[in-house]
Parts: structure tokens; C-alpha cells; sequence
């Protein structure tokens, strides 16, 4: 039997486009430490800079995967937004008017 | 030793450029804090969805910010070392800089790939100069070498605290690097008993009781 309705299907789909929007701050922030970590490193030497250009690896591997992460959560809620307003006529009515209102 | 810096890479070295990674990774620590913040009050007004996609919102949403959570600290973990290690580059630098304007007055050079005084120019010592000159270059390799080392290890230890394992979890990080002292003369170390039993083979272990 499916779920009851226990959640505002239109405060779950805005809750998944803060997410998004929140990714998409946090990208544009990540690439530019990784570009600003590059170019520091010129000044680095010997085992030391080979330590910092593991970890330049390492920080665009993570930025990698926590965006991908968020990203799938934030498609997720919104998925998830769509299917209950799916059951519920007036929610999906809402639910459009705000993605419409959202350009979406 | 393989590993150790150059004279010219001790001139090369940047104590800016370290501080500028520092300050990246303290900013990179302030965005993930509010991408976590972020995913928290997203949580928190969803904190009445339940039923089987609610449980599974929040118990996806309690990984994702532990990830996120964990980002937030890296800075704190290497703060220390990195300050340290701009002291030392600076000092480095300076006890270089001041060693080759030393040689100099003697027409001698301090190559940018290898510790030594090139005195092909100028064979003459009259004032006995070389000899000191020599061991103040070899005490500043050593320096050198030991900063660029504590700074690496600081720098493993950031690079653990951001990995992912195989998996996707977070990758339990080194302990924090702290700047190793010079052990002092006379600092007592015990002996492993099986140091001991090396050196005098005919002891033999007590048994516990």
C-alpha cells in the first residue's frame, strides 16, 4: 500500500531545488579552490609538493563525489515531490505552479 | 639522501605559496560548513516527512551531511604544521641568502644543485672562511629537508582527511602531523625487551604472573 501523504509535496520539491541550488554554489567554490590550489603550487618544493599535488587529486576526487552525492539527493527530492503530488490533484496543481514560477 | 632539497629549490620555495594553500583550505572548510548548514535546514523543514520515503530522505540526508560535516574541518588539522613551515621556509631562505652573500666575497658560489662551496674561482682561503661556510650550508640542508618533510606529512594527513575508500566512506586519516622536536641530549628512551634480549642474549623473559 503506498505511503499516506506526510509531507507538503511542494515544501519537498523546494526543499530538492535548495539542495540543487546549494550544489551548484558549492561547484563554482570548488573549482576555484582546486585552480587556486594549482597555482600555489608553483611555490611548493621536493616532498612537500609532491604531498600537495596527492592532495589537489584528492580534493577534485572528493568535489567530484560529494556534488554527484548532493545532486542525486536533490533530483531524488524532487522525484520524490513529483510522485506525491502524482496522487494528490491539487498538490500537483501547486507543485507545477511552483516549478513553472521557478522556471523549471 | 633521495628526497632532500636543492639549494635552488630552497630559493625557489615560496612561503606566500604555502600560506595561499593554507587560506584555500580554510575557505574550502567555510563552504563546505554552509553546504552543510544548507543541507540541514533543507532537513530540518522537512522534519516531518516520515513513512517510507521520509525514513529514507533523512537516513540519506544524515550520510550526506556526516560527508559534508567532515569537510568542514581540514584546515584545523594542518594549521600548525603549515605555520611552522612558513617560519622554516622563511628562515631557510634567509640563512641561504645570507651564506651566498658570505661566499661571495671570496668569489665563491653556492650552486642551485648541490651543497657544497664552489670555490673553482677563488682557491684561496686566507681567512679560514670555507670550513665554516661548509658546515652552515650542511646544518641548512638538514633544516631544509626536515621542514620539507613535517610540511609533506601535514600535507598527507589533509589529503587522508579527504579521501574517499573503495567504498565511498570517509578514509580514516593519518594523525595530525605535529613538528617534531630535535630530540634533546640525554632524553631517555626504555629499551624494548627485545632490544634488551639482543644485547645481552642470555637474559631471558620474566613470565607474567
Amino acid at each position: 500500500m503506498a505511503d499516506p501523504l506526510n509531507v507538503d509535496p511542494v515544501a519537498v520539491h523546494c526543499g530538492g531545488n535548495h539542495v540543487a541550488s546549494a550544489v551548484q554554489d558549492a561547484a563554482v567554490a570548488f573549482a576555484r579552490y582546486e585552480a587556486d590550489l594549482v597555482e600555489a603550487a608553483s611555490g611548493w618544493m621536493g616532498q612537500s609538493a609532491q604531498a600537495l599535488a596527492e592532495f589537489i587529486t584528492a580534493v577534485s576526487e572528493r568535489h567530484a563525489a560529494d556534488h554527484a552525492a548532493a545532486a542525486a539527493l536533490s533530483e531524488k527530492m524532487i522525484e520524490a515531490a513529483t510522485q506525491y503530488a502524482g496522487t494528490d490533484a491539487e498538490g500537483a496543481q501547486r507543485v507545477a505552479a511552483i516549478a513553472d514560477a521557478m522556471g523549471l | 639522501m633521495a628526497g632532500d632539497l636543492t639549494p635552488g629549490q630552497v630559493r625557489r620555495w615560496d612561503a606566500s605559496a604555502i600560506q595561499q594553500v593554507f587560506q584555500v583550505v580554510k575557505n574550502r572548510d567555510g563552504t563546505y560548513k554552509d553546504f552543510g548548514d544548507t543541507l540541514g535546514s533543507v532537513q530540518q523543514q522537512l522534519s516531518d516527512w516520515d513513512g517510507e520515503a521520509g525514513d529514507a530522505f533523512h537516513q540519506e540526508m544524515g550520510h550526506h551531511r556526516a560527508h559534508i560535516d567532515s569537510q568542514g574541518r581540514v584546515s584545523s588539522g594542518i594549521a600548525a604544521a603549515v605555520e611552522q613551515a612558513e617560519t622554516d621556509v622563511n628562515a631557510c631562505k634567509a640563512e641561504l641568502a645570507a651564506i651566498t652573500e658570505a661566499a661571495a666575497k671570496y668569489r665563491w658560489e653556492i650552486p642551485d644543485g648541490v651543497w657544497m662551496v664552489d670555490y673553482v674561482h677563488n682557491p684561496n682561503d686566507p681567512d679560514g672562511a670555507l670550513h665554516p661556510l661548509e658546515q652552515r650550508l650542511a646544518a641548512l640542508k638538514v633544516k631544509a629537508t626536515s621542514a620539507d618533510h613535517e610540511l609533506a606529512q601535514a600535507m598527507h594527513y589533509a589529503c587522508g582527511h579527504v579521501q574517499l575508500d573503495s567504498h565511498g566512506h570517509e578514509a580514516a586519516p593519518e594523525p595530525p602531523a605535529a613538528p617534531a622536536p630535535a630530540p634533546a641530549a640525554g632524553d631517555y628512551h626504555p629499551l624494548t625487551a627485545e632490544q634488551l634480549q639482543q644485547i645481552v642474549p642470555s637474559l631471558t623473559p620474566m613470565p607474567r604472573s
